[in-house]
């Protein structure tokens, strides 16, 4: 990664397009970086995307919620019937497929792509434009699933069969509406998604860190989202066969799960959670990453046991891979199966264990703020090890053999899920808030809307358990009355709106603090709010477009913290600079930037399209793959030479422009020669 | 541009090696898939015993296993900036690639003729996806070698765009190593 | 370019070349020997030695195309460790779903074990977990 300091071609884009000899293919030339939508339609600018992630993440988040709220008002009372059963198996169906695939995996994405990055000291991303195509793919995949509540009749083709989608419950036969083929495809294209950000970020991290950023010295949370990406990047293509061969059954008569012909239903079972499980750290990784950031900036601690950290991550992404048969234990895998995957799912508690104990490490003894980030992250370490004990629990198989179906397994994925990423992510927008937007969220609203979010969370999901070990059993649409479930769902409901009230308090604080930063009444948030520690706040805020204004040579973890303090003779800590001194101001406009493009968004959207096509009409598929094809024929003859600079020339946009040259003229004399 | 990176190599190669890495997961579903299929028909059932043709196959198979040759010998050429050969090369690693799947397309129309369609029994299926799987991403690979003959065409692929070529060269390796995967395990482990 | 340059580069493509020549005549011999286990005389060999040779030739011919044409012998270690680390998950992963859907029911269960866990521990302690990520001295 080279960053041209004091060229003389700068961003100016005019000059720019005068030295770019022709048209790109087609009639379409670049966007040129402007303002308004366009701005953000056809940017490549990571950061730009990364909030673009954050924002749709949230509003599929609340879309996800609206669902769990009708199911837990269809629970509240016994023989309810707001929703009747057919729409509730779709309404639940819906809530797990948004909430996992469209809200928390993006979410994670949101922190990979603003952060990643930025805390390695890069310009970019090394894939700028794949790194856009990432982001509409996934939201033309995450509005071809929504779409199945619309298309055809309202509720009438939205998927039915759980997020899981156990076969032979799919197939054609016991789940005729077209509910499961939008959910089959739609995940396919956010799959997609997922497995081109992660080849994206996996180079970044690997290939474009900052001069003496080691591996071992980069943030923790750059840590975990790069092995989150890693778990992507191989547990994608195996959901995708599974998809696929359940699409091929579906559309085209295939028999991979078709009992009749002697098929074997487990099939799904075991390619499911394959990548089930690995997806379930792909989960829960960046949120531990999130609050590895936060921990130790309010302790005003560096991390506690930096290399256990970073290896434990790495024995979890490695044993993930050997766990997924727990989900399976109730399938009739067979005795062998049940007991190695009691035993590797015991085992994988361990590393877990290790990362708790180093958070609680990390602030024993600190000098701990509460401020509202604080909070989150100390209310994850406490809701995440409830969840992870009942996972435990689920390690016996015996027990689990009682536990499965009932709520207590809702309880326990809730408690990690809820309790352990989506509170982690709200500390994270609390922290990386000033950073991103340049003024702070309101911290009375903020710890205010905490405590309402998690009492709710622990009045909403607590119970379960109760009513779990007492047999409710889960994806039933209601319950008789004297069965003793009454009062537990009752208080599930009312945490539930509790949760709801706390997301909208998230929310309008957003809108409150924004007014009042922009009347004034708020200060600007400077570059570093929170004396923070790694290289993300080492320059302004909001970030500048070129993210750093000059290289930053890395000697230690935590850099940008012992840029600002040192000890004196006695050992003390003392303040060697301000953070205003030390960061960047963001003033260095001689950078060259990648050049925003139409491409990623045309070639985008042409996948949904096939998906229409595959279910309703094939004459489709070939408009949406032609569409696909331009796309791709137009980014990549983009051509190299546009001084505005394309996917990977920008970091070296001089030497690439010459070689081009070079490159010309030997063509010509090997013309002539001949 | 390579050595402006941390690891010294450059972005576009090391994101063609992470994809290829992905990439045997989902053969890897696929071939497992077949294994455990293959034999779940009935006993008049067609199944790959009478099905497979192995002289054919072999033929094919061996088309591929040069194709990946050629390639090769195309981003050498082009390396020495021999332009002309390296589109000789070129033109023949599509030609070669395109005989292998015309072969499949071939295959297949036989064994439909045969009897075995798709949804027949789930030897069939499970068949006609792998090696369908496979085939397309051939395919993929033929339009990517025929779009940069086109390129070196236009005289925009000089020794100086060596590396897209080498890229592709990588992807279309893969393919021919999945092939020998799928050729060994498919078609001549004893039925 | 001048002509001169020309017959050299006609006289020497096949000798620069000949490293990735030979190593597609062996591939192709490999694959000759591979088509003649299926001919009837040598049909009639106990199955499990013709897988064993089977898959013997196919690693081969899996690693020379890997190692030569790929390049991974020459180029930089991360795009070997990339790939084996697919194959390294792919490898148990599959085989043991395939063990747990009832493939290969004859095998004895310490046995299926070690073929799980011996080829990957195998390759991955010979390319080391030792990552050296680079400290861009490059730059």
């Amino acid at each position: 990664m080279a960053i041209v300091e004091n060229e003389e071609t700068t961003l100016e884009l005019e000059s720019g397009e005068e030295k770019s000899a022709g048209k790109p293919l087609g009639a379409l030339t670049r966007p040129q970086g402007g303002n308004g939508w366009k701005d953000w339609l056809f940017t490549v600018d990571h950061k730009k995307i990364g909030i673009m992630y954050g924002a749709a993440g949230l509003l599929f988040f609340v879309i996800g919620g609206v669902y769990a709220l009708f199911v837990r008002l269809q629970l509240s009372r016994p023989g309810n019937s707001i929703l009747s059963a057919e729409t509730y198996n779709q309404v639940f169906t819906m809530h797990g497929v948004v909430m996992v695939f469209l809200a928390a995996i993006p979410l994670g994405a949101a922190f990979a792509n603003y952060l990643i990055p930025l805390q390695i000291g890069a310009r970019d991303v090394a894939f700028p434009r794949l790194n856009a195509f990432s982001f509409w793919v996934f939201l033309g995949g995450g509005l071809f699933l929504l779409s199945s509540m619309f298309i055809g009749g309202w509720w009438e083709n939205a998927p039915d069969g759980g997020w899981f989608a156990y076969s032979p419950n799919t197939g054609v036969l016991f789940s005729p509406s077209k509910g499961i083929d939008f959910f089959a495809i739609g995940l396919q294209i956010t799959g997609i998604a997922s497995l081109v950000g992660a080849i994206n970020l996996i180079v970044t991290v690997l290939n474009m860190r900052s001069p003496g950023m080691t591996l071992m010295k980069m943030p923790v949370l750059t840590w975990m989202l790069f092995i989150t990406q890693l778990l992507l990047l191989f547990a994608m293509p195996v959901i995708s066969v599974a998809l696929f061969l359940l699409t091929f059954d579906r559309l085209f008569d295939a028999n991979f799960f078709n009992v009749a012909e002697g098929a074997d239903p487990l099939l799904w079972q075991h390619l499911f959670w394959i990548f089930g499980h690995p997806e379930v750290y792909v989960l829960i990784l960046p949120s531990f990453g999130v609050i590895s950031e936060i921990i130790p900036t309010f302790s005003r601690k560096p991390i506690f046991g930096y290399p256990f950290m970073v290896f434990s991550g790495i024995a979890i992404g490695f044993m993930g891979w050997g766990v997924w048969a727990h989900h399976m234990f109730a399938s009739g895998v067979g005795p062998v199966a049940v007991a190695a995957f009691s035993v590797s799912t015991m085992f994988i508690a361990v590393p877990t264990g290790v990362k708790i104990l180093n958070w609680l490490a990390t602030m024993w003894g600190g000098r701990i703020r509460f401020t509202t980030p604080m909070l989150y992250a100390t209310s994850v370490v406490a809701m995440f090890t409830i969840g992870g004990l009942s996972g435990v629990t689920h390690s016996l198989a015996a027990a689990d053999t009682q536990q499965t179906d009932t709520y207590y397994i809702v309880a326990h994925f809730h408690y990690v899920i809820f309790g352990g990423i989506i509170l982690g992510f709200f500390g994270g927008f609390y922290f990386w808030w000033p950073k991103i937007f340049g003024y702070f969220l309101s911290e009375k609203i903020g710890k205010s809307s905490f405590w309402v979010m998690v009492i709710g969370f622990n009045l909403t999901f607590g119970p379960m358990h109760i009513l779990g070990l007492q047999g409710m059993s889960r994806r039933i649409q209601t319950y008789s009355e004297g069965q003793g479930f009454d009062l537990w769902n009752m208080v599930s409901t009312l945490g539930a709106f509790m949760i709801a009230i706390a997301t909208a308090m998230f929310v309008a604080n957003t809108i409150i603090s924004r007014r009042a930063f922009k009347a004034g009444k708020t200060p600007a948030a400077g570059p570093d709010p929170w004396d923070a520690r790694s290289l993300e706040w080492m320059t302004a805020s909001p970030v500048p477009e070129h993210n750093f204004d000059e290289v930053i040579q890395v000697e230690r973890q935590d850099e940008f913290w012992h840029r600002k303090w040192g000890r004196n003779e006695e050992g003390q800590v003392v303040r060697l600079a301000t953070a205003e001194e030390v960061a960047h101001d963001g003033s260095n406009t001689n950078v060259h930037l990648p050049a925003p493009s139409y491409w990623p968004l045309v070639a985008a959207a042409g996948l949904p399209i096939v998906g229409y096509g595959l279910i309703y009409n094939l004459w489709l598929c070939v408009l949406g793959g032609l569409l696909i094809l331009g796309g791709l024929y137009g980014w990549v003859f983009e051509p190299v030479d546009d001084p505005n600079a394309d996917s990977h020339d920008h970091h070296d946009d001089q030497t690439e422009g010459t070689e081009l040259v070079e490159g010309d003229e030997v063509l010509d004399q090997e013309v002539t020669s001949e | 541009m390579s050595d402006e990176t941390t690891l010294g190599v450059s972005n576009d190669k090391l994101g063609m090696w992470v994809f290829l890495g992905s990439d045997c997961l989902l053969f890897g579903g696929l071939i497992s898939t077949y294994m455990l299929y293959k034999d779940r028909i009935g006993p008049d059932d067609l199944g790959a015993e009478e099905m497979f043709d192995i002289p054919f196959t072999s033929v094919s198979s061996f088309v591929l296993l040069m194709s990946s040759l050629t390639v090769v010998l195309a981003i050498t050429a082009l390396r020495r900036n021999d332009i002309r050969r390296s589109r000789i090369w070129l033109l023949s690693t599509a030609i070669l690639g395109a005989i292998f799947v015309g072969g499949q397309v071939y295959e297949f129309t036989v064994f439909y003729r045969e009897g075995l369609g798709y949804t027949t029994n789930l030897f069939g299926t499970a068949f006609f996806t792998l090696t369908g799987f496979h085939g397309v991403h051939v395919t993929v690979g033929i339009i990517f070698l025929m779009s940069m003959y086109i390129q070196s065409m236009r005289g925009k692929l000089t020794s100086v765009q060596e590396e897209r070529l080498e890229i592709i060269g990588l992807y279309w390796h893969f393919v021919d190593v999945v092939w020998i995967v799928i050729f060994t395990i498919v078609y001549l482990f004893p039925q | 370019m001048s002509t001169t340059e020309e017959t050299q580069i006609e006289e020497s493509w096949v000798k620069q070349d000949w490293i990735y020549i030979k190593t597609a005549l062996i591939l192709g011999a490999f694959t000759a020997i591979e088509v003649f286990t299926y001919f009837e005389s040598v049909h009639n060999a106990p199955e499990w030695l013709m897988v064993v040779t089977l898959s013997f030739l196919m690693v081969i011919k899996f690693f020379l195309v890997a190692a030569i044409f790929m390049h991974l012998r020459d180029d930089n270690a991360v795009f070997t460790k990339m790939m084996v680390m697919g194959m390294c998950i792919a490898w148990p992963v599959y085989f043991v779903m395939a063990f747990a859907m009832g493939f290969l029911p004859n095998w004895n269960v310490i046995i299926k074990v070690l073929f799980l866990f011996l080829p990957p521990a195998i390759i991955g302690s010979w390319l080391g977990f030792s990552f050296k990520g680079g400290d861009g001295s490059h730059h």
